[in-house]
Order: structure tokens, then sequence, then C-alpha cells
């Protein structure tokens, strides 16, 4: 695929796409291939740039959905190509005018504010519920509660991994059982004390 | 919670802890007439990873530091990072990243392989 692009008031080209990963482009360059009605913002034709994280639609609560999306947009790229093949080539560039180079300019400008606020807005990840694992182990050696204190200990490591992966509603609930399990083995061990000592 | 309600719960939590070493202190559990069994021991008939505990303590809180190691060597280890973590947790506000840290999967997967390993190696040798 030959791809054209229009920095410091002249057009450049053509690259192939593994050589406009090294170009210096910004979000807002005019790019242009064969198959393209007019040129557009490289935010917009070359959206898996490198350089581009945090332009564009992306949102960055959910980072990862962009993937796909991208890909599609490469694959229908080369699809067109393909297709039209060397008629296309041959296809005259439009002008590429100062009044669009602003106007994409704003869009790029828009898109990073846009970009800043979503990320104001994200919901913050919330603290790691308490995972109990002192009072697990410490339970351990207080026979009464021990098989307690054991699934306590249990309880702890999911809390933490729960918490870990990003499953933070299943922290909370794996943290509430454990907290559960060390009052069940606190009280056992609260009650046999006494009965030691009584019938001592 | 109140402050009041804070310091009453501190009390009666150190009280606790006084009163169970003074416990330990004075009577032996060797020779007491009466045995506080642990469920897992009186069921299956190995020894749970705490068992001994009280000997062990009974033995430190006279001195007998060799006496409490043949008992249950592992509290050596478990006490104090017992103390660490729930320290670490007392003090999550002002050290967050100790906190953290310590409650990453990894060190609880580590304390809990090493709690597993004296479960079986008490039992076998």
């Amino acid at each position: 695929m030959k791809i054209w692009i229009y920095t410091e008031g002249e057009q450049r080209g053509p690259f192939n796409i593994d050589e406009i990963n090294t170009l210096p482009i910004a979000p807002d360059t005019p790019v242009w291939h064969s198959g393209m009605a007019n040129w557009e913002p490289a935010i917009r034709v070359l959206p898996a740039m490198p350089g581009f994280a945090g332009f564009g639609p992306k949102t960055p609560a959910e980072p990862d959905s962009d993937t796909p999306e991208t890909q599609e947009i490469i694959e229908e790229v080369e699809g067109v190509t393909d297709e039209v093949e060397s008629p296309a080539d041959t296809q005259v560039e439009p002008e590429v005018t100062s009044w669009q180079q602003q106007v994409w300019q704003q869009q790029a400008a828009e898109a990073q504010r846009t970009t800043a606020q979503a990320a104001a807005q994200a919901p913050q990840r919330p603290a790691a519920p308490p995972t109990f694992i002192g009072w697990s182990i410490a339970l351990m050696v207080c026979c009464c509660g021990s098989p307690f204190a054991i699934a306590a200990l249990i309880g702890s490591i999911v809390t933490s991994i729960r918490y870990s992966q990003g499953n933070y509603e299943g922290a909370r609930k794996a943290s509430e059982v454990t907290e559960w399990l060390v009052m069940i083995a606190i009280a056992l061990s609260v009650v046999c004390a006494p009965l030691w000592g009584m019938l001592f | 919670m109140q402050r009041t309600a804070k310091i009453f719960i501190a009390a009666m939590v150190i009280a606790a802890i006084a009163a169970l070493v003074w416990f330990y202190a004075t009577v032996d559990p060797t020779t007491s007439p009466i045995k506080l069994l642990c469920p897992i021991k009186a069921v299956t008939g190995y020894d749970c990873p705490g068992c001994g505990f009280q000997r062990a303590l009974h033995a430190a809180l006279n001195g007998r530091w060799a006496a409490a190691w043949h008992y249950n060597a592992f509290i050596f280890f478990l006490i104090p990072v017992a103390a660490i973590y729930i320290g670490a947790d007392a003090l999550r506000h002002r050290h967050p990243h100790l906190h953290a840290t310590l409650n990453h999967p990894l060190p609880l997967i580590l304390l809990a392989i090493s709690i597993l390993l004296w479960w079986l190696l008490r039992n076998i040798l």
C-alpha cells in the first residue's frame, strides 16, 4: 500500500506501511492513500501509530477496546488496496487546504481535551479490602479455632488475588467471608479458654 | 468509632493478653489434668500447624526456649509475622505502600506454602 503524507507545506511519499511507522507524524498530519476520496488526519487513517495513544475516540476506561477496531481498520485499508491495486495508485491526490489542516488541528485538540476529561472522571481504583491475614495466622495457634483459621487464610489469599486481578467486588465479598471466619475462630478460642480454666 | 470506645477495647485486649500470659506462665499443659484438644488432632490424629503452642508458650514464658522450640518451632516464625501483619493493618493510613506490598498475593501464597510445608513435615518427621 502506498501512503502520502503532508508535512512542512509539502507532500511526501509514497511510503509503505512500515516506513510510515518510522516517520514523525502528528495526529493531525494529513494522510492520503489510494482508495481514499480526500486527505484525512493521520489519527483517523492510521490509528495504530505508536505515538497516537491518548488521541482519538479511545477512552482511558477501556484501553483494550480499541485494539480489534484498529486491526479492523488496517485490514479494511489493506483490503481496499488489494482490490483496486494499480489503477488506484494513479489516482490524483486531492489538494490539501490550510483550512482543512486547521479543522484537523482543532479536532485533535478537542480529542485530547475529551481524553483528559474522561481520565479525570474515570472511576478510581477502590482501596484494597482487608485480607485479615495477620489474624488468620495468629489464630492458627489457637487450637479450637484452627480449622476456621485455615479457612480464613484461604479467604485472605482469595481476597488478595481477586483485588490484584481487578475483581474489586469479588475481593470485597471474599474479605467479608474472611472476616466472619476470623470472628468465629476468635469466638471459639474465647469460649475454649475459660472452659479450660474452669475445669482446671 | 468513638475515642473512649477505642480505648476501652484496647484496654480489654491488653487485659486479655495479660491474663493469657499469666495463665500460660503458671499452668503447665503437660501436667495439668485437663487437655485442650485440637479439633483437627481429635478428628485426624495428626498435629495441626498450631499444635504444641500452649506447651511451647508455657515453656517460653518460663525461660525454657529449647523446650519451646521442641514443642512448636514454627511459632517463632508465625507469631512475629502475624504481629507484623496486624501492625501493618493498624498503620495502614500512615504506611499504605508497606500494607499494599505485604498484602500482595505473592507473600500471602508463600506464607500459606510455608505453613503447609511445616504441617506436612512435622507429621512426617
